[in-house]
């Protein structure tokens, strides 16, 4: 029973990590149905940037999120003006944007390892490796600061969505873009400001993975395809989905670890995509049909 | 005065073909005016062409002398034309009070939105009694009421409306044309797209008659269905696709 509590308060502190990673990429489907397979190459560069603030200048992978995020945003407000949004009057926008955000990963990985090689990084901060023992159960304190950190992220988030104007015709435009645009909200202005929050998220993501895992240049590709199972699961375009899919899976994951191999942890996504594909396309929270 | 004038108009979608082949027309103000025409004929890219919400290749659409053509539908709503799309549009997991908060959106200013928002709902008491609810679950004429009311809180200049009893039953179809009666009578101008001719012009001014995207025919909305040759476009329309006579 020990065991037990011990695997799912480990999945869950690691599901809530999980979710913020994919809340990002979430918004930015449900905003303007672009699959953004660059999105976990956002990740790993706002890690890079995370480590070396930390090794360098001891600046605190938590407190870089105060500059990862925000430069992250500003990055995906230019990477939306620049690149995406020549697209969005392409009849074929869903294809071109997964092939464009494709080559915009690739080019990632090939700066990154040019300029660091392939070698494996993690911020070695103090609290990484240590524990609160609580009887016989033991949690991880960097792990259990990630977890804070996003639930506090995701509250910011909720905040915005809920209580800003922009954040109204964010939710609006998730809904139903049609309709946004009908009652006068400016879909292209909502678009570019969603990809950089979407951006920033990463950016914060990339903060935690900074000294949660370790990273390579090509350790996107390992992600995206975890995160990309996540929001399908969660329901595309749905945050609370994402949310419950990340810890959900997460504990699921944990347990297969401990009961199975480490093997079956990174296939338990993949097999909860498949079931959720087959029962339930539209994912946990998706909508089968719209108005 | 004419408050909608469209020159020559010309609009299509994406990579494909034209739709509209060069549509004339104008809208008197605080007048009714009604679109007919066979399916196909370019009824609903008119009001999206207006709306901005289509590419306009071609001719000039301008709204109280103000040019329209080319700008985006946030800012045509700001000249004062609102749409109510033939899917309604509305915001599914957002509640009734939600959707009409959006319809504020534009409007700025939180109190005068709060302001508009509760006269709608003095004037659509369904809406008012589902305030709460989601706008998932409510009926297609609830939802039809919905959409009018987002209309009722901006106070357009002028109104399009496009197919307004797409789906729904006889008894809810005449409450929603009531409601376009209510906003002339308010001296809205309304410019309606309707499948079911008679219906639409029966509480209009004017009759448009559209073809393969050209205007065919213009006149007085009483006597438009009895011309010969409005009669014959719609009747030779009917004959090819039914084999029949039967009336639009």
């Amino acid at each position: 029973m020990t065991n037990a509590i011990q695997i799912a308060v480990l999945g869950v502190l690691l599901g809530g990590v999980y979710a913020l990673m994919a809340s990002g990429l979430t918004m930015i489907y449900g905003v303007m149905q672009i699959i953004n397979l660059a999105h976990g190459a956002f990740m790993i560069v706002a890690a890079y940037v995370a480590f070396f603030l930390y090794r360098d200048s001891g600046i605190d992978p938590f407190l870089s999120i105060l500059i990862t995020a925000p430069a992250f945003f500003v990055a995906g407000l230019i990477v939306y003006t620049l690149l995406f949004s020549r697209l969005v009057d392409s009849p074929r926008f869903g294809e071109m944007t997964v092939l464009l955000s494709f080559g915009l990963a690739l080019a990632l990985e090939g700066s990154l390892g040019a300029g660091f090689s392939g070698i494996y990084h993690r911020s070695d901060v103090s609290y990484s490796t240590s524990t609160w023992d609580i009887g016989s159960i033991f949690i991880p304190k960097g792990q259990a600061y990630g977890f804070v950190a996003c639930l506090g992220l995701f509250g910011l988030l909720w905040a915005f969505l809920n209580l800003t104007r922009p954040g109204y015709a964010i939710r609006a435009t998730m809904q139903n873009r049609g309709a946004a645009q009908v009652v006068g909200v400016n879909v292209t202005r909502i678009s570019t400001i969603a990809f950089g929050i979407g951006a920033a998220l990463a950016g914060a993501a990339g903060s935690l993975m900074s000294f949660l895992f370790t990273f390579h240049p090509a350790a996107h590709w390992q992600w995206i395809a975890l995160l990309l199972s996540l929001i399908v699961v969660g329901g595309l375009g749905s945050l609370a989905g994402v949310f419950v899919a990340g810890i959900g899976l997460a504990v699921v994951a944990a347990f297969a670890t401990d009961w199975l191999s480490p093997t079956w942890s990174y296939l338990t996504f993949y097999l909860a995509l498949f079931i959720v594909l087959l029962v339930r396309p539209q994912g946990l929270f998706g909508k089968a049909a719209t108005i | 005065m004419a408050l909608l004038e469209l020159d020559d108009v010309r609009a299509g979608y994406g990579s494909g073909p034209d739709i509209l082949n060069g549509v004339s027309l104008q809208v008197q103000e605080s007048s009714t005016s009604c679109v007919i025409g066979p399916n196909g004929a370019g009824k609903s890219t008119v009001l999206k062409a207006i709306m901005g919400l289509v590419d306009v290749r071609g001719g000039e659409v301008s709204v109280g002398g103000e040019r329209l053509t080319g700008q985006r539908p946030d800012q045509v709503l700001a000249h004062g034309v609102c749409f109510v799309p033939q899917d309604r549009s509305l915001f599914p997991e957002m509640t009734v009070r939600e959707n009409l908060s959006m319809a504020g959106y534009s409007l700025g200013r939180r109190r005068k939105a709060e302001a508009r928002i509760d006269e709608a709902l003095d004037a659509f008491p369904v809406l008012a009694e589902r305030r709460s609810q989601r706008a998932r679950t409510l009926s297609g004429g609830q939802q039809q009421m919905l959409a009018l009311a987002r209309a009722w809180i901006l106070k357009p200049r002028l109104l399009l409306v496009d197919e307004p009893s797409m789906g729904l039953a006889p008894q809810v179809t005449k409450q929603v044309f009531d409601v376009i009666r209510r906003f002339r009578a308010l001296g809205m101008t309304v410019l309606l797209v309707e499948q079911n001719a008679r219906q639409g012009l029966e509480c209009s001014d004017r009759g448009i008659v559209l073809d393969l995207g050209r205007k065919r025919f213009e006149g007085a909305a009483d006597s438009i269905l009895t011309h010969p040759e409005v009669r014959e476009l719609y009747l030779g329309k009917q004959r090819e696709r039914h084999g029949n006579g039967a009336a639009p």
